[in-house]
């Protein structure tokens, strides 16, 4: 309760233009929100000048913060949303859609790709980690979105479908099919496990 | 009978199937989605500032400050509660049909394709299941 | 003596006459997306905000509709298409809520089996499957 009641002090002088405040709200939110923001993106880079980005739309935006919600939701929110245009704007640039029924190999991989392994043969974690990386990224963003506030994040229906601004018909719809997709692109690690 | 018992027991084992496939998919992504620790934070905090220096933005003051916005909420809730105890009948205080919500305890879809999801509607004190993966009914077959 | 019978008796009618006031209605929607949205059928009214909301649809059709007396520890069948009914089983009921457990059939198929507290006049919406260019949608409600 104190440190709500410290964390509203701060947001009411950074709406009046207190940068000082709002240096120290962006020490209490940074790490929570790279890590949100990188669970989207899947790529660091990205998600640290993400995370630069979210906290200079959250200051421009700070007037229409009407203290319904909480600051880190509100923040939180952004963040969702700024990675999903970020996704989007990466799939304009570079058209590489991974076909759910093709991988990327990298000829450099020490390991070999699951279509050509011998039956038997027990599947690494670093190899497990590539094809669940893999297999999200074959996700457009919206569905990596609900992907990961319903399954990383826990967030509700309710909070999901408020977050991304749209109904919750939408929201089943993009995690049924989300998760379908990565069953069906993970089935067989499940024989390995 | 038998056939048909068979099937219903056939229906619930590849539904629990399709559960326990998600819910081993589910925990592979939640041990290896994970995210690697924001390094060199402080360089976050410094650029930012830096580019609200550089925008020259800053947030528009409020028009009603905070300290005249809390003296008018403290002085409503104070009129609203002598009014309630004027006005308001001594059994306003108890809770009527209208303040139940309906709940979903359990719902389990009974066939193979069908995957069921429930929430609530807090407004409307209603709940709705949602099934996915019904077959499709085309417009001149018959439903009524 | 007689005076306690009939106290007595006066109490379980005023009971069962509680019991006898609720009952369950079900109704077969189809809901659809037009430009004008038709007008919502009498009886309607009351789900059509939330069908717009959750669902996306603005209009609405009345397929069938069915009203069943409910008591606790009763099973009623509810019917109100010959494709898509339901059994409902009373389990309990207190105060606020009848826990019922209810299978939802299309033809002789068991689609859905689940167990809810109903509160008075606060609905259970199913979303069923597409029809032509519309969603069925089923309607439980105790009243």
């Amino acid at each position: 309760m104190g440190d709500d009641s410290e964390e509203s002090r701060l947001v009411a002088r950074a709406r009046n233009g207190d940068t000082t405040a709002f240096d120290s709200l962006i020490t209490l939110h940074r790490d929570r929100i790279y890590m949100h923001a990188f669970q989207i993106v899947r790529n660091e880079e990205d998600a640290l000048d993400l995370t630069q980005e979210i906290f200079i739309r959250a200051w421009k935006a700070l007037r229409g913060f009407d203290g319904t919600a909480t600051f880190s939701s509100w923040l939180h929110r952004i963040a969702t949303n700024a990675a999903i245009d970020l996704c989007r704007r990466r799939r304009t640039r570079s058209q590489t859609e991974i076909g759910s029924g093709t991988m990327k190999i990298d000829p450099a991989s020490q390991t070999t790709p699951s279509g050509g392994e011998v039956p038997g043969l027990s599947v690494d974690r670093a190899e497990i980690r590539r094809r669940v990386e893999e297999a999200f990224a074959t996700l457009s963003p919206e569905h990596r979105a609900v992907i990961v506030l319903k399954e990383i994040e826990d967030l509700s229906y309710e909070e999901i479908a408020e977050h991304l601004r749209c109904s919750l018909g939408t929201v089943m719809s993009r995690l049924f099919y989300a998760r379908k997709k990565l069953q069906g692109l993970l089935r067989d690690l499940h024989e390995e496990l | 009978m038998r056939a048909k018992n068979f099937r219903a027991s056939f229906a619930i084992c590849m539904k629990n199937s399709d559960e326990t496939d998600w819910t081993v998919t589910r925990s592979l992504l939640r041990k290896h989605l994970t995210a690697p620790r924001l390094e060199h934070p402080d360089f976050v905090n410094q650029r930012v500032l830096q580019e609200l220096e550089r925008l020259g933005e800053r947030p528009r003051a409020s028009a009603f400050p905070l300290r005249w916005l809390a003296w008018s909420g403290a002085t409503a809730i104070v009129c609203a509660g002598l009014l309630t105890l004027l006005f308001l009948p001594r059994d306003a205080g108890r809770r009527s049909d209208k303040d139940f919500i309906s709940q979903v305890v359990s719902a389990r879809a009974e066939m193979p394709q069908l995957s069921v999801s429930e929430f609530s509607v807090p407004d409307e004190r209603g709940v709705v299941i949602w099934i996915e993966g019904a077959e499709y009914i085309p417009a001149e077959s018959s439903v009524r | 003596m007689r005076g306690a019978l009939a106290v007595l008796v006066l109490l379980l009618a005023c009971g069962r006459a509680e019991a006898e006031g609720d009952r369950i209605w079900s109704a077969l929607v189809l809901a659809t997306k037009e430009t004008p949205p038709s007008a919502i059928p009498a009886g309607l009214e009351r789900f059509a905000a939330t069908i717009r909301r959750i669902f996306g649809y603005n209009s609405l059709y009345l397929l069938g509709e069915k009203k069943r007396d409910l008591f606790s520890g009763g099973e009623e069948w509810l019917v109100p298409s010959k494709e898509f009914f339901f059994r409902v089983q009373s389990l309990s009921r207190d105060a606020t809520f009848y826990t019922l457990r209810i299978e939802l059939y299309r033809d002789k198929n068991l689609l859905l089996t689940t167990e809810a507290k109903l509160a008075k006049n606060a609905p259970l919406y199913i979303r069923g499957p597409e029809w032509g260019s519309g969603q069925l949608i089923l309607l439980l409600e105790v009243r």
